[in-house]
């Protein structure tokens, strides 16, 4: 079984499959690509629904984008943007075998994380309250056009699964603190940070996009 | 020094990325504050240069384009600098950018195709569909509400 050289560090030894740590690497970032890809693609026919939904009733989507809040929207931008960089801050000390300076990053990316997800239900509850609920849930009163609760099912469904894809990152990001308070991580090895991060910019990708096109494009 | 698989990150790169998606994040807030109608409706095209694309475009629209190709400019940096795009091969990144083509055909083929022809290949399909807004009976529903108590509070004549 190959194994990759020491640095004082822990070694990571590399699977029997595997040629090098290198070709290890590579095979586990393609895998991670190839599942990133199937994610881009559901989220990809969720917003050519959105843009036809703009483009067949402007009207629906303006009068149910004016009923969100968009500071809300803005300071979970931050908070996403921010978590970003930690993540990739935590991949960048892997990197040089910097076990402490990966937890504080790594917790610092949970911590904006969870401020995303606060928000967010902050967010939720209003719509609830208002009872701009998709299909035969809704109850909300004063709106006009017929089709407004069309662009709220979109709203919850498109802001939800993106929620719980927070939710994998957080628990992802949660591993990856795991492994290295086991001190594991060491100059060669930091695959499971690299593809967090990976998987972490992903969903930092889709609210950049979400964020404009619910809470900016109907005002 | 142990040998490193992929590319190597750069302290400076990531803050500068970091910089760039907030600034940009910013503008794009910005602009969706700005109210176009003043604009839209001025008469004279001569007046500024927004006057005069008021009267060759649609400004919101305008405003929708600018913020989406904002949006678009902040997607591709995430994707080049955190998804470490820009360090991979050539190939690959002609893989991952001319495959969006053939997806986004087929998305917007069966969307298209679902909405041009909806109901008209399958009639019992159209008829289990409660086409009902909510909106409107919510409205209905407030209306009669109204009425009723409008009705009842009217001072009676008898």
């Amino acid at each position: 079984m190959a194994t990759s050289a020491s640095s004082g560090l822990k070694e990571h030894e590399v699977a029997h499959h595997f040629d090098d740590l290198d070709q290890e690497f590579e095979s586990h970032k393609t895998g991670m690509w190839l599942f990133l890809a199937s994610e881009i693609m559901m989220f990809g026919a969720l917003f050519v629904g959105l843009i036809v939904f703009l483009t067949r009733w402007p009207g629906a989507y303006h009068e149910g984008s004016h009923h969100l809040d968009w500071r809300l929207g803005a300071v979970n931008t931050f908070f996403l943007l921010t978590s970003g960089l930690t993540m990739a801050l935590a991949a960048y000390h892997g990197q040089q075998g910097n076990q402490s300076k990966v937890r504080t990053q790594l917790i610092l990316s949970i911590l904006f994380a969870c401020g995303f997800l606060v928000v967010k239900s902050i967010e939720y509850s209003a719509k609830f309250e208002h009872g701009t609920l998709p299909g035969r849930f809704w109850h909300g009163e004063g709106f006009t056009d017929p089709h407004t609760h069309v662009f709220f099912g979109l709203y919850f469904m498109m802001t939800g699964l993106h929620a719980v894809h927070v939710l994998v990152g957080m628990g992802l990001m949660i591993w990856c603190l795991i492994i290295s308070t086991r001190e594991r991580f060491t100059r060669g090895w930091f695959t499971p940070i690299e593809m967090a991060g990976l998987y972490w910019a992903l969903v930092d990708l889709i609210w950049i996009f979400l964020f404009p096109m619910l809470y900016l494009v109907g005002t | 020094m142990m040998e490193q698989p992929g590319h190597t990150y750069s302290f400076r790169t990531l803050v500068a990325t970091y910089v760039s998606l907030i600034f940009l994040a910013a503008l794009m807030v910005g602009i969706s504050r700005i109210d176009v109608n003043p604009w839209s409706a001025c008469p004279d095209p001569s007046e500024n240069f927004l006057c005069g694309l008021a009267h060759v475009f649609d400004l919101h629209t305008v405003k929708t384009a600018v913020i989406l190709g904002i949006a678009l400019v902040m997607g591709v940096i995430t994707a080049l600098i955190l998804m470490g795009l820009a360090f991979e091969k050539k190939l690959i990144n002609a893989v991952v950018f001319l495959s969006n083509f053939p997806f986004l055909a087929i998305f917007l083929t069966f969307t298209w195709a679902d909405h041009a022809f909806r109901g008209e290949t399958d009639h019992a399909f159209t008829e289990q569909i409660n086409w009902e807004s909510p909106v409107t009976k919510m409205n209905e529903m407030e209306a009669a509400k109204d009425s009723a108590a409008g009705g009842a509070s009217a001072p009676s004549h008898h």
